[in-house]
């Protein structure tokens, strides 16, 4: 249990991140395989004098322990960018807030792709966004706010994120990703008419051609150009 | 050991509980109509009730806002609001009305940041409470 207390806050909100393990993939494939194993071994330290119903007490307590104690590990693993350390694929951070308030105009843009100080202006204007009227309540937006830059590019011990905070120059601030350099030199073999396209609309749309945009995948084996 | 077990058990299921409660201001739109009137009663003495066909009107109506776009709430919510929309990013919307989308209007936190969002960027005002309710009863009047 002291995991959760005492993993790095690389995401502000441990209470979130907790429940992302729960939900995610990995932890359930992680349970299921160290669950049984673990639990034979427990439970065959139990005394066998000792009677049924403390022995099947004693299990179900510890398989409950062991999945507790599983998903706590997977978090802080998690917490840690231990899975993909300096891989391509952005770390799998989430927010609840940040989901809800983040994605009603548009797909979720991963905090890795900007940089901290793009965030905190962004998020100090959200009145005129790009146009819009993005407001929030004082709390939601600290809350994102501390998300976004606790996981921002240059904070990411991932190479996508450290080469797109790399590639911009220290005095310029952007608030578009897709006028990063980065962007740019990725996608100079794509025409502007393509991203024109009503299936598309905009070069912002990452996800029309990247799949698993919203969770920081942008590996070329996940590209598709809609018609 | 068992005590110790059982401590654990206890605090996890306690943690567990609390992480897992969610709240949210569920409303249905006939209880956001109600809040609306008392508003509008407060608002404007000789208020006389909500209508579906004002609703309709104020749902298509342009208006030319300052940059000079002509917006309305159909802009992104389609004239026809049992269809998806589209907002400017190219993000499907999804149906307003009702019968199309029985989510809408169920959430009071959610309608009251979106109306005064969507508001200012189509008239750069806030709505009245006569406006919201005219809005609301337009949308569950469509079949
Ligand atoms: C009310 C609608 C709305 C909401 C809510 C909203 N945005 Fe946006 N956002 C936009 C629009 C419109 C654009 C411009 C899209 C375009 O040019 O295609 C945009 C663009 C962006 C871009 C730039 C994309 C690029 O590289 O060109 C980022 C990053 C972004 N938003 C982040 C956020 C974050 C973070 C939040 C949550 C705090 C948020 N947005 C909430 C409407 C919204
Ligand atoms: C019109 C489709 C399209 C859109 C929209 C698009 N991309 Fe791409 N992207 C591509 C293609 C095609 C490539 C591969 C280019 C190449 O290899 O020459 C690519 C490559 C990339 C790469 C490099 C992949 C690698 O491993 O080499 C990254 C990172 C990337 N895009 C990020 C983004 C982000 C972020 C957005 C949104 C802000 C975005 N893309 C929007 C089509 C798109
Ligand atoms: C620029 C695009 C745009 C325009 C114009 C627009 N809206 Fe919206 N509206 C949205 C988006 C995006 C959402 C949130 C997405 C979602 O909930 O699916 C939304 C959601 C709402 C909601 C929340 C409803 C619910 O219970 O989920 C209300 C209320 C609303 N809009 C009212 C209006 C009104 C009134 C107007 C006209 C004065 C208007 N909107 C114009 C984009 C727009």
């Amino acid at each position: 249990m002291n995991n959760m207390h005492t993993s790095p806050p690389v995401n502000n909100d441990l209470n979130r991140l907790f429940l992302g393990a729960v939900c995610d993939r990995e932890s359930d494939d992680a349970r299921l395989q160290t669950a049984p194993t673990e639990n034979k071994h427990i439970t065959d330290l139990v005394d066998e004098s000792e009677n049924n119903r403390v022995r099947n007490y004693m299990k179900k307590a510890m398989q409950f322990l062991i999945l507790i104690s599983t998903i706590t590990a997977t978090s802080a693993l998690l917490a840690s960018g231990g899975i993909d350390g300096g891989g391509n694929a952005m770390s799998p951070v989430t927010n609840e807030k940040w989901k809800v308030e983040c994605s009603g105009c548009h797909m979720l843009y991963h905090p890795g792709l900007l940089p901290e100080r793009s965030w905190l202006k962004m998020m100090n204007g959200l009145d005129k966004h790009f146009g819009e009227n993005a407001s929030l309540d004082v709390a939601t937006r600290t809350e994102i706010t501390n998300f976004l830059v606790a996981n921002s590019a240059g904070k990411s011990t991932n190479r996508r994120s450290s080469r797109i905070d790399q590639s911009i120059p220290n005095n310029v601030t952007p608030l578009r990703i897709t006028e990063t350099r980065y962007f740019t030199s990725k996608h100079d073999e794509v025409s502007p008419t393509t991203f024109k396209r009503k299936s598309i609309g905009s070069a912002a749309n990452c996800i029309a051609c990247h799949k698993g945009a919203e969770k920081g995948d942008f590996s070329e084996s996940q590209i598709r150009i809609p018609r | 050991m068992r005590k110790n077990i059982m401590l654990l058990g206890l605090l996890s299921s306690l943690l567990s509980s609390a992480l897992f409660s969610v709240n949210v201001l569920a409303a249905t739109p006939q209880e956001l109509l109600k809040q609306y009137e008392a508003q509008a009663k407060q608002e404007n003495p000789s208020f006389a009730g909500f209508s579906a066909d004002r609703g309709g009107v104020f749902f298509k109506t342009e208006h030319t806002h300052s940059t000079g776009q002509q917006v309305s709430c159909a802009t992104c919510h389609t004239t026809d609001p049992r269809k998806q929309g589209k907002s400017r990013a190219n993000k499907v919307i999804e149906p307003m009305a009702i019968i199309a989308n029985p989510q809408r209007f169920t959430d009071t936190a959610k309608v009251e940041k979106w109306f005064s969002r969507n508001c200012k960027d189509v008239l750069e005002r806030s709505c009245t409470a006569q406006e919201k309710g005219d809005y609301i009863q337009y949308l569950i009047s469509l079949k």
